[in-house]
C-alpha cells in the first residue's frame, strides 16, 4: 500500500522532536550552564557571555543525536596568542573535568564528553573558545577568531586561525522570512544524514538548504518541498558557492571534496527516484525515532504506519 | 596448373615488390616455394609454405607461413624461422594474399628496418619441445637474487595432464635455496604444503642464449659457458659426483633465472640426465679448469604464474582483491560468489556454513557431483584453492551456529572483534537473523548482504548500516512478502526458491560487476536491487 510521503515525513519531524527527549534536553542546558559558570568564575573581565549556538540555538536540533556548542568570547588581550587561548582552556577544562568527562581537543572546540549518569545518558558539550578581532569591538561586530587545533603541523600560512561569527551564523537561520519552512527540511535532510551515516556537515546541508530558498520557490506540502530541495542540492551541489555567514571569505562548500559532491548529488538523485518509484521507500530515507512513533490517529489513515512503529521485519521470501 | 595453384601464384604476381624465385609446387599436401619481398632498403627472400584450409586458419594459426632463418634474431620470429604476422580475415584467396604480404611488409618495417621493441617482453625462443614433457610454474619470491647466485630448489607435481598424444607433467616450483637460506615462493599455504622434490637453480641475469644471439636459446651447453660462474661448475661437480655413488642416477632438474624487463624474473628449465652431467674438468698450467661440453640442452617448459602474470587478463580492483573476506553461507549465491572472487584475485578469504551438499544443490552452485556427499565448507573450499594458488581459504562449520545459540550480550564484544578482523562480509546466508545480529553489532567494516527472491526475479544487495531494516523495506515495497510458489521435491524436508543455476549466476555476476565498479571508480557501494522489466529482457540496477 502507497505511503502517503506527506504524513510521513510530518511523523518523521514529530517522533524527532527535540522536546521528546525534554529530560536529556534539560541535562544538557543544566550542564551547560555549569561549564558556562564555571568558565566565567575562571575568566571573570577576559570573557564577554559565553552563548549556546548550534543546531539548538538555531532551532534545527533533531532529538536522534546532538549536543551543545558553547561559544566562550574571550577579550582581545585575554591572551597573548590564539594557540594560548585554546591551550589554557582545554587545560582548564581537562582540569575540572577529568573525573567526570572525557576531554577532547578537536578542531576549534573542545568535547566534554560526560560520562553515563544513573539513566544511561550522556551529556556532549562542545566548547568553542573565540577571541574577539579588535579590543572592545565583540559587543557591537560579534566577531571572534577562533583556533584551529590540528594534530600535526599546518603548513598553509594562516591555517591556525578561522574568523567567524557565530551570531551572523545562527540569525542566518532565525532571520530567514521563511524560517520555519527551512528549518523543517533542514531537520528532515539531517534526519536522513543520522540515520543512513552520511558525511555532509549539518553545517553544509544547512546553507545548501537556505540556498535553495534563496534561488528557488519552495512551496506547497512538506514532500513538494522536500523534493525541491533535494533536486536543487542534485542540480547545484557540484557548481555551488556557500559562503559562511560568519566569515563571507570562508566558502563551506570546499569543505566537500569534488567526490563528496558527487556522491551527495547521486545520493539526492537516487533517494528522488527510488521515492517516485514507490512510495514505501521514502520510510527508509526518512525514518521515524523508533522511540518516539506517530500516534493511532495518524496511523489510521491510508494504513499509513503500520509498519513504522516498530522495525521493518525482512519476510521468509528471501533466498540464497 | 591446378586452379587452386594458379590463383595463389596469380595473387602474388600480382602484388607489388613480390616476385617468385622458387616456383610454388604442392608438396605433402601444401603449397611451397620461395618469394623475395622487397620493402623500402631491404630485399628478402622467404620461404612459403600455404596449407590446405587457407585463406581459412588451422585453428586458431594462419595457414600461411614465411620463414627466414636468418632473421630469427629479430623479434615476432618462430623457432622455426617462420615470421608472426597478424592480417586480418578475408576469405578471398587473392584479396588475403595481398593482406597477409601487406602484414609481411609491415613486419620487415618494424623489426628489421627500424629495430622496433615492444613494451611487452618477448620471450626467447626455446627449440621445439620432445614427445612427453615437464612444465615448471613459477611465481614470485620476495627475495632478489644475485648474478651467479645458485643452490638446490624444490619443486612439487600438482598434475598428469596430456595434450593430444602427449603426457604433460606439471611441476611448481616451491623455494630456493641460495646457501644456507630458505626463499620460499609466494603459493597459497595449500600448495606450499605439497611433497617436494629437490633440483638445482643457477641466476644468471642474461637469458640462457648464445654470446652472439638475441633471442634463440643456446641448443648446446658449451655456448652458455659464458654465463656460468667456476663456483656453479663446482657445484654441479660435487652434485655429479654423489650421483654416481647410487646404483640408479636420477634426472636433475635446473632453474636457470633472469630478468626481463629489470623487474621481473624468469626461470627456463632444463633437465640434466643423471648419466651424462654436461661438465668437465681441463687441466690448463696444472689447473683444472671447469667447462661445458657441447651436448644438447634437454630444456623443458616454464610458465610463469606470479600473481600479476596470473591474474593480468584481469582481476578484481585491489580494494577487494587485497582484503580480506568473510562469505557467509555457501548456497547457491555464496559458492558463485566465492568461485568468482577466486577467480577474480582475491587472497584471503574465510567462508562459513553448517550445511551439507546434498546432489540436488548441484545444479545451481559451484558444486561437482563427484564429490559426492559432504560439507559445503569442505568442497567449497577445495575448489576455490584449485582455481587459485594464491588464495588462502578458512573454512569453518560451526562459527554460525555458535553465534546463534550464544548468549548476545555477553559475547558482542569478542564477536564484534572477531568480525572485525574482516575487511568486508558478504552475507549470502538469507537469514534475518544474522542481519540483526550485524546491525546490532555496529560493525565498522563493509558487509553485502545478498539475497534474491523466488524465481530469481530481483537480487538484493543491502550495505550497513541498518540490513535488518532495508531488507525489510525492500523486499515489502517489491512485494515480496508472501510467496507460496515454491519448488516442494518429493520427500524432501524443505521447499525451497525456484530459479536455475543461470537465473542466479547471471544476477550474482551483475551485482558484483556492480560493486567492483564503485571500487573502480571509488564509488560508494549503495544497497541496490536488481530487477527486470516486465516482459524480462532488460535488466537494471536501482541503487538507494
Amino acid at each position: 500500500m502507497a505511503t502517503d510521503k506527506d504524513k510521513h515525513l510530518d511523523c518523521v519531524l514529530n517522533s524527532h522532536k527535540i522536546k521528546k527527549e525534554q529530560s536529556l534536553l534539560d541535562k544538557h542546558i543544566t550542564k551547560k550552564n555549569e561549564v558556562k559558570e564555571a568558565l566565567e568564575e575562571e575568566y571573570g573581565a577576559d570573557l564577554y557571555a559565553p552563548f549556546n549556538s548550534g543546531s539548538y540555538a538555531k532551532h534545527t536540533a533533531v532529538n536522534k543525536k546532538f549536543d551543545f556548542d558553547l561559544i566562550a568570547p574571550f577579550k582581545r588581550d585575554a591572551f597573548a596568542t590564539l594557540e594560548k587561548m585554546y591551550t589554557e582552556v582545554y587545560d582548564f577544562l581537562y582540569e575540572k573535568y577529568k573525573g567526570d568527562a572525557t576531554i577532547r581537543k578537536q578542531k576549534v572546540s573542545i568535547g566534554l564528553e560526560f560520562s553515563a549518569d544513573a539513566d544511561g545518558d550522556v551529556i556532549k558539550i562542545d566548547v568553542v573558545p573565540g577571541r574577539e578581532l579588535n579590543k572592545d569591538q565583540y559587543k557591537d561586530d560579534s566577531n571572534l577568531n577562533l583556533y584551529v587545533y590540528s594534530q600535526f603541523g599546518k603548513i598553509e600560512k594562516g591555517s591556525e586561525r578561522l574568523k567567524t561569527n557565530v551570531k551572523a551564523q545562527i540569525e542566518n537561520v532565525k532571520g530567514n522570512a521563511e524560517k520555519d519552512s527551512i528549518r523543517q527540511m533542514i531537520k528532515l535532510l539531517k534526519v536522513w544524514k543520522i540515520y543512513n551515516i552520511k558525511d555532509p556537515k549539518s553545517f553544509f546541508l544547512e546553507l545548501i538548504t537556505i540556498k535553495a530558498f534563496e534561488e528557488e520557490t519552495i512551496e506547497g506540502t512538506l514532500w513538494e518541498r522536500l523534493k525541491k530541495i533535494m533536486e536543487y542540492i542534485r542540480d547545484n551541489v557540484e557548481t555551488v558557492s556557500l559562503p559562511d555567514p560568519g566569515n563571507r571569505n570562508n566558502d563551506v562548500a570546499d569543505t566537500l571534496t569534488d567526490s563528496d559532491k558527487t556522491v551527495l548529488k547521486d545520493d539526492m538523485k537516487y533517494m528522488i527516484e527510488r521515492i517516485e518509484e514507490n512510495s514505501d521507500n521514502i520510510t527508509s530515507y526518512y525514518r521515524i525515532n523508533p522511540k518516539f512513533p506517530c500516534d493511532d490517529e495518524n496511523k489510521n489513515s491510508n494504513g499509513y504506519g503500520s509498519k513504522e512503529d516498530s522495525l521493518s521485519v525482512p519476510p521468509p521470501t528471501r533466498y540464497s | 596448373m591446378e586452379a587452386r595453384l594458379k590463383a595463389i601464384v596469380e595473387g602474388i604476381e600480382e602484388i607489388e615488390n613480390v616476385e617468385i624465385i622458387s616456383p610454388l609446387q604442392y608438396k605433402g599436401g601444401m603449397i611451397q616455394g620461395t618469394i623475395k619481398v622487397s620493402e623500402n632498403t631491404a630485399v628478402l627472400d622467404f620461404q612459403i609454405e600455404i596449407f590446405p584450409s587457407y585463406p581459412f586458419k588451422l585453428h586458431n594459426i594462419e595457414a600461411i607461413r614465411f620463414i627466414n632463418e636468418d632473421l630469427l634474431n629479430y623479434d615476432h620470429t618462430n623457432t622455426d624461422g617462420s615470421i608472426c604476422i597478424i592480417p586480418q580475415h578475408n576469405p578471398d584467396v587473392k584479396l588475403k594474399l595481398k593482406q597477409d604480404l601487406t602484414a609481411l611488409k609491415g613486419w620487415i618495417t618494424k623489426y628489421y628496418l627500424k629495430a622496433e621493441e615492444d613494451a611487452h617482453y618477448e620471450h626467447i625462443l626455446l627449440p621445439s619441445i620432445p614427445d612427453g614433457y615437464s612444465v615448471f610454474q613459477f611465481t614470485d619470491v620476495n627475495y632478489n637474487f644475485s648474478k651467479g647466485e645458485h643452490g638446490y630448489f624444490t619443486f612439487s607435481k600438482i598434475s598428469d595432464g596430456k595434450a593430444g598424444l602427449r603426457d604433460i607433467e606439471t611441476f611448481i616450483v616451491q623455494e630456493f635455496h641460495p646457501k644456507k637460506q630458505s626463499i620460499k615462493c609466494n603459493w597459497s599455504i595449500h600448495y606450499q604444503r605439497l611433497p617436494k622434490l629437490t633440483g638445482i637453480f643457477l641466476y644468471i641475469e642474461h637469458p640462457p642464449t648464445p654470446i652472439e644471439a638475441r633471442r634463440i636459446a643456446a641448443k648446446s651447453w658449451d655456448e652458455i659457458e659464458y654465463l656460468v660462474s667456476q663456483e656453479f661448475l663446482q657445484f654441479l661437480y660435487s652434485i655429479n659426483k654423489s650421483l654416481n655413488t647410487q646404483k640408479a642416477t636420477p634426472n636433475i632438474a635446473l632453474l636457470i633465472g633472469y630478468s626481463i624487463n629489470n623487474t621481473t624474473i624468469h626461470w627456463e628449465a632444463i633437465n640434466i640426465k643423471g648419466d651424462n652431467f654436461p661438465n668437465y674438468g681441463e687441466k690448463i698450467s696444472g689447473k683444472f679448469i671447469g667447462r661445458l661440453n657441447n651436448q644438447l640442452i634437454n630444456w623443458l617448459q616454464t610458465r610463469n604464474c606470479t600473481y600479476d602474470y596470473f591474474f593480468g587478463r584481469g582481476a578484481f580492483h585491489p580494494n577487494i582483491t587485497h582484503k580480506k573476506i568473510l562469505l557467509l553461507g555457501a548456497g547457491a549465491i555464496g559458492s558463485q560468489i566465492a568461485v568468482t572472487l577466486a577467480r577474480g584475485g582475491c587472497k584471503t578469504i574465510t567462508i562459513l556454513d553448517f550445511d551439507i551438499k546434498e546432489a540436488e544443490n548441484i545444479c545451481r552452485s559451484e558444486y561437482l557431483f563427484n564429490q559426492g556427499v559432504t560439507s559445503k565448507v569442505t568442497e567449497l573450499s577445495t575448489t576455490v584453492v584449485n582455481i587459485s594458488p594464491f588464495i588462502e581459504v578458512d573454512a569453518r562449520e560451526e562459527l554460525i551456529h555458535m553465534i546463534k545459540m550464544g548468549d548476545f550480550e555477553r559475547f558482542s564484544e569478542p564477536m564484534k572483534k572477531y568480525f572485525e578482523e574482516f575487511d568486508i562480509i558478504f552475507d549470502c546466508t538469507s537469514d534475518n537473523d544474522l542481519a540483526y545480529i550485524f546491525d546490532k553489532l555496529d560493525l565498522n567494516n563493509r558487509i553485502f548482504n545478498f539475497s534474491i527472491s523466488n524465481n530469481a526475479q530481483e537480487l538484493v544487495c543491502v550495505t550497513n548500516p541498518n540490513l535488518y531494516s532495508w531488507l525489510g523495506e525492500i523486499y515489502t515495497n517489491l512485494g515480496k512478502a508472501d510467496d507460496i510458489d515454491l519448488y516442494n521435491p518429493t520427500g524432501c524436508w524443505s521447499p525451497t526458491f525456484k530459479a536455475s543455476y543461470n537465473d542466479i549466476a547471471f544476477l550474482v555476476q551483475y551485482a558484483l560487476k556492480h560493486i567492483n565498479t564503485c571500487f573502480k571508480l571509488s564509488l560508494p557501494v549503495r544497497s541496490f536491487y536488481v530487477s527486470y522489466s516486465e516482459d524480462g529482457l532488460t535488466t537494471k540496477i536501482n541503487q538507494f
